[in-house]
């Protein structure tokens, strides 16, 4: 296999921009004409199948994937720890657990529920980090404290939500499993734009502070001696990581694996530093999220298989094939 | 300070997101849809679902039902042939193997659905409700039905499909006869000097068991069958072995796969494994009572076949 020094040029960055995006095309092209609904173009109803089903579901699909690669990168570095991720922080736990809170406890008419899942999902990620940021006030004093506080937090917020799905089982009929492991198959317009809106803004604040990233990695003394407000940019990951992981649950429930795994690839692949681990992580997260929904719809249609069951089947073998194979990149 | 500007802008950054969700919500044009749909309805008695939306009945022509009990209920109305696409989970009537399948009752295909062209989907509230609001969202009327938590309950949402879809009179009237059976039913368990003890354990045969408690239309149908539940749990729930000791039920009711004779054998062999069951009073006396699963756990038209069934088992044994 290639030696990972050599990928870790301009050009090879450029190259590999390229292959992704071509990836990411050809996902939303193949998701446009394949379907439980076939390929039709002729019949009455294929085009608001195709601009009202497909094209909003593989947007989606590709936002979900940007978001939580990205948000791990965040993470990662913010925790200065390889395992750090939203599954593993407590984000994603305390999202879920506002969803089941939704479903399962607040007296809710079933209809108000289409407004207030999501909502309650994105409040419930974005508690856990306020109680975080309560707990540990200086959030950059020390990483390994917050990861472990954020662990205890996301472990609680888990067994909560167990709790509730046995004492509500009739409840939790309303759907609990979609937010268990994660699907598109509601993927609606409003949430593809809430979702650009929030990626870009996520991958703009962290492209324009790649250098204080970089800068944090040698360590917080030394991103201290080189002028970087470490307290400031700690807290500031931190919520950043959190609104992206939070609206990707909000929209399309735990989804695990892409926020852990794909920023370690692109780490020992193009190196560490932000600006590329950014951009390529963020590429990498939207096609592999995109490739995985597509298997979610065709692999047994026309039921549909939870997208955190696939992210893995896909993810993990290439993943474990890279350790592998490849020595000195990234943390490993 | 420093120190709190992130904070700040956190909480201005959930503020307007959660202002752009509002907005975006209420602006879909599901809400503009149904509203359109109410405007022309002064006249006819409409039909609530269980979210509480209203709709006019009227004699839709191409239904996707989303549960087997859903199906069922169509066809026990005579108006199977109006059905376009069912959950791979369907297999009554016979029929239903031929029509077009929209995924499990859990994961549906929103787009296989739409494809099918439906004027009405009959969905229940296990159906996931991303897919519910997005097929609202695409301009489909999505009739949602409730758990039933009893068998007049049961009948109840019969009648209601009935109504929305405007069955025949043939169909009011095999309501009737349920309604008229049922009500015998009450009286006839009035007079009962005793009642059986009876467990209902819904699936696996092995730890833990999952029994039928307060609250279930099984429960019900125990009660109105002549016997009583002696599981005291909440819902469908795990019946330890101290729950199952101290029910002591007489009869075990059990759902079984059709068509398997030596199923009653091995039901045994397999219960008596475990000692808090073989003490039970009806595993000693082999007092199993199996009914096709299908009928006894679908809250559909067929429950009332499964309650003759028990009622019959149930009559006229020393207790």
């Amino acid at each position: 296999m290639t030696h990972p020094r050599r990928l870790q040029t301009t050009r090879a960055f450029g190259w590999a921009v390229l292959a992704l995006v071509l990836i990411i095309l050809a996902v939303v092209a193949v998701s446009l004409v394949v379907g439980a609904a076939g390929f039709a173009p002729g019949s009455a109803n294929f085009r608001l199948i195709v601009e009202g089903i497909r094209l909003p579901r593989a947007l989606l699909a590709l936002l979900i994937g940007g978001m939580l690669a990205v948000s791990g990168v965040y993470m990662q570095t913010l925790f200065q720890n390889p395992l750090a991720e939203p599954y593993i922080t407590g984000v994603s736990a305390g999202a879920g657990l506002g969803a089941v809170i939704a479903l399962g406890v607040l007296p809710l008419a079933f209809s108000h529920l289409n407004l207030l899942l999501p909502a309650c999902a994105f409040a419930g990620g974005m508690a856990v980090t306020l109680l975080l940021f309560l707990l540990l006030r200086d959030a950059a004093s020390s990483p390994l404290k917050l990861l472990l506080l954020g662990i205890a937090l996301g472990t609680l917020a888990a067994s909560l939500m167990a709790f509730i799905l046995i004492a509500f089982p009739e409840r939790m009929l309303r759907g609990a499993l979609f937010w268990l492991f994660g699907s598109l198959a509601g993927a609606s317009w409003w949430q593809v734009g809430i979702g650009t809106v929030v990626l870009v803004a996520g991958c703009a604040w962290g492209l324009l502070s790649f250098r204080a990233l970089d800068a944090l990695l040698l360590g917080r003394e030394d991103a201290h001696n080189l002028g970087v407000n470490v307290p400031r940019l700690s807290r500031w990951l931190l919520v950043v990581a959190t609104l992206l992981a939070s609206v990707s649950v909000a929209f399309a429930g735990i989804v695990t694996f892409v926020g852990l795994v794909i920023p370690h690839i692109v780490r020992i692949l193009f190196g560490a530093g932000h600006l590329k681990l950014i951009i390529l992580s963020l590429l990498c997260g939207m096609a592999l999220v995109g490739i995985v929904d597509l298997a979610a719809r065709q692999l047994m249609p026309p039921g549909e298989i939870p997208l955190s069951i696939i992210t893995s089947l896909i993810g993990a073998p290439f993943f474990i094939l890279l350790l592998l194979k490849v020595r000195g990149g990234g943390y490993v | 300070m420093p120190r709190f500007n992130a904070v700040k802008w956190f909480a201005l950054a959930m503020l307007l997101l959660a202002t752009a969700l509002v907005c975006a919500i209420s602006t879909a044009p599901a809400n503009a849809a149904a509203a359109a749909g109410n405007a022309l309805t002064q006249k006819q008695e409409k039909v609530t679902d269980s979210l509480g939306e209203t709709f006019v009945p009227r004699d839709f022509q191409r239904m996707v039902t989303l549960a087997p009990n859903l199906t069922e209920t169509v066809h026990f109305l005579g108006e199977f042939d109006r059905i376009v696409g069912v959950t791979s989970y369907d297999n009554y009537p016979p029929e239903v193997t031929e029509l077009p399948e929209v995924g499990g009752y859990v994961n549906p295909s929103v787009e296989k659905i739409v494809a099918l062209k439906p004027d009405l989907v009959l969905a229940f509230r296990g159906n996931p409700l991303p897919v519910i609001n997005k097929l609202k969202e695409l301009g489909i009327t999505v009739f949602v039905l409730d758990n039933p938590s009893s068998l007049r309950e049961i009948l109840e949402q019969i009648e209601k499909v009935a109504q929305l879809i405007e069955a025949p009179d043939s169909a009011r009237d095999k309501i009737d006869a349920l309604r008229k059976g049922l009500d015998l039913r009450e009286k006839a368990i009035k007079a009962l000097p005793r009642r059986p003890r009876v467990l209902m354990l819904a699936c696996c045969l092995a730890p833990p068991f999952y029994a039928a408690g307060r609250g279930t239309f099984i429960d019900d149908l125990i009660r109105l069958a002549g016997g009583e539940n002696t599981f005291k749990g909440k819902g469908f729930a795990v019946a330890s072995a101290e729950d199952i000791v101290v029910a002591d039920p007489q009869y075990l009711l059990l759902p079984a796969p059709p068509g398997d004779a030596k199923y009653r054998q091995e039901v045994l062999a397999k219960l008596r494994q475990y000692s808090y069951l073989a003490q039970t009073t009806a595993v000693k006396k082999g007092r199993i009572i199996l009914i096709d699963e299908d009928i006894l756990t679908r809250p559909g038209p067929r429950i009332f076949q499964a309650l003759e069934i028990l009622a019959r088992e149930l009559k006229g044994v020393g207790v």
